[in-house]
């Protein structure tokens, strides 16, 4: 398992899609990126930013997997398929 | 130099106060514009200081789930966006301060059932026991929202790290309430948005919560949760 990826994502609340995915192999690097995005937004609530570390992208995609869904309603939910076992 | 407790305090107050100020940038005074950057940046100086702490933590744990011999256990750290941390500071003023807040760093364990899970946190327990400050189960005790997991809160390095313990359908009960209250620009977990959305997501709960611990669903809650589903806008 590798110690670690970072990954950037900048959402749109709006558009309820990724604006952005960038992914780091350092931290600092990472960091640096994740702080310069949250100034760009201090304070309007248009985008969700998140920087998640994980051993791999596949990790995150489960672990924060809504940043991932799109646009969601629950009338657009296969039920069936969310309740099997 | 590391900053001091009270540095941290007064720096999470202002930066909280020039957040919640509805007044734009341009109507305030030069002195105000540079005690509210200066605060910002003393809030993001802090929670750096939880990188390192919250990847030991990980670390930890990647190793803790390889000894309990739990297949398929994804984990994935973040540390809390800045003006995520400026609004919890306002909506639990003046009780929390960002000294005492014990979210800045997170791990996130998804683990594929419950008996993964319970054996995941008696580990835990058992190696990290003086080191535990909080543990929250939520699983035992839902949330008002039908939010479940094991929240534990170690402390490493002297900075508090929040674990979440979540099983693959808590987990995805998780996501999906994050991704609807985004679509409904309310805060579901705080108890915001449509009564029809909050019934939906309670029940799709619990019905998560019977097949974790072993149960069928039968037809009824199916019928149940189709019905509620349908009621959501």
């Amino acid at each position: 398992m590798a110690i670690s990826v970072h990954v950037l994502l900048v959402y749109s609340l709006a558009d309820q899609k990724l604006l952005r995915r960038e992914e780091f192999d350092h931290v600092t690097e990472a960091m640096k990126a994740y702080v310069q995005a949250e100034r760009e937004h201090l304070k309007t609530n248009d985008v969700e930013i998140v920087l998640i570390g994980a051993d791999s992208q596949a990790t995150i995609e489960t672990t924060h997997s809504s940043y991932f869904r799109g646009d969601v309603t629950v009338g657009s939910l296969d039920l069936d398929k969310l309740l099997v076992s | 130099m590391a900053l001091s407790n009270n540095q941290v305090k007064r720096a999470g107050k202002v930066a909280r106060d020039w957040w919640m100020d509805p007044r734009l940038t341009l109507e305030l005074t030069p002195e105000e514009i540079e005690a509210a950057e200066a605060a910002v940046n003393i809030v993001i100086e802090y929670r750096s200081y939880f990188s390192e702490p919250m990847l030991k933590v990980r670390m930890g744990l990647t190793s803790f789930v390889s000894t309990c011999g739990i297949e398929d256990a994804k984990l994935g750290q973040r540390l809390k966006r800045i003006n995520r941390i400026l609004a919890k500071l306002e909506r639990f003023n003046p009780k929390m301060q960002l000294t005492t807040m014990q979210d800045i760093g997170g791990v996130r364990v998804v683990v594929p059932s419950l008996d993964a899970l319970r054996e995941l946190e008696r580990h835990i327990r058992k190696r990290w026991g003086p080191g535990i400050r909080e543990l929250y189960d939520y699983i035992a005790e839902p949330q008002d929202s039908g939010y479940r997991a094991v929240h534990i809160v170690v402390v490493r390095d002297g900075y508090p790290i929040e674990i979440q313990l979540r099983t693959e359908r808590q987990n995805t009960w998780a996501q999906l309430n994050e991704a609807l209250a985004r679509q409904a620009g309310a805060e579901l977990k705080w108890g915001e948005g449509p009564g029809e959305m909050k019934a939906f997501l309670e029940y799709l709960g619990e019905t998560f919560a019977i097949q974790d611990a072993g149960g069928v669903v039968d037809d009824e809650t199916r019928t149940r949760l189709r019905e509620l589903a349908a009621q959501v806008q």
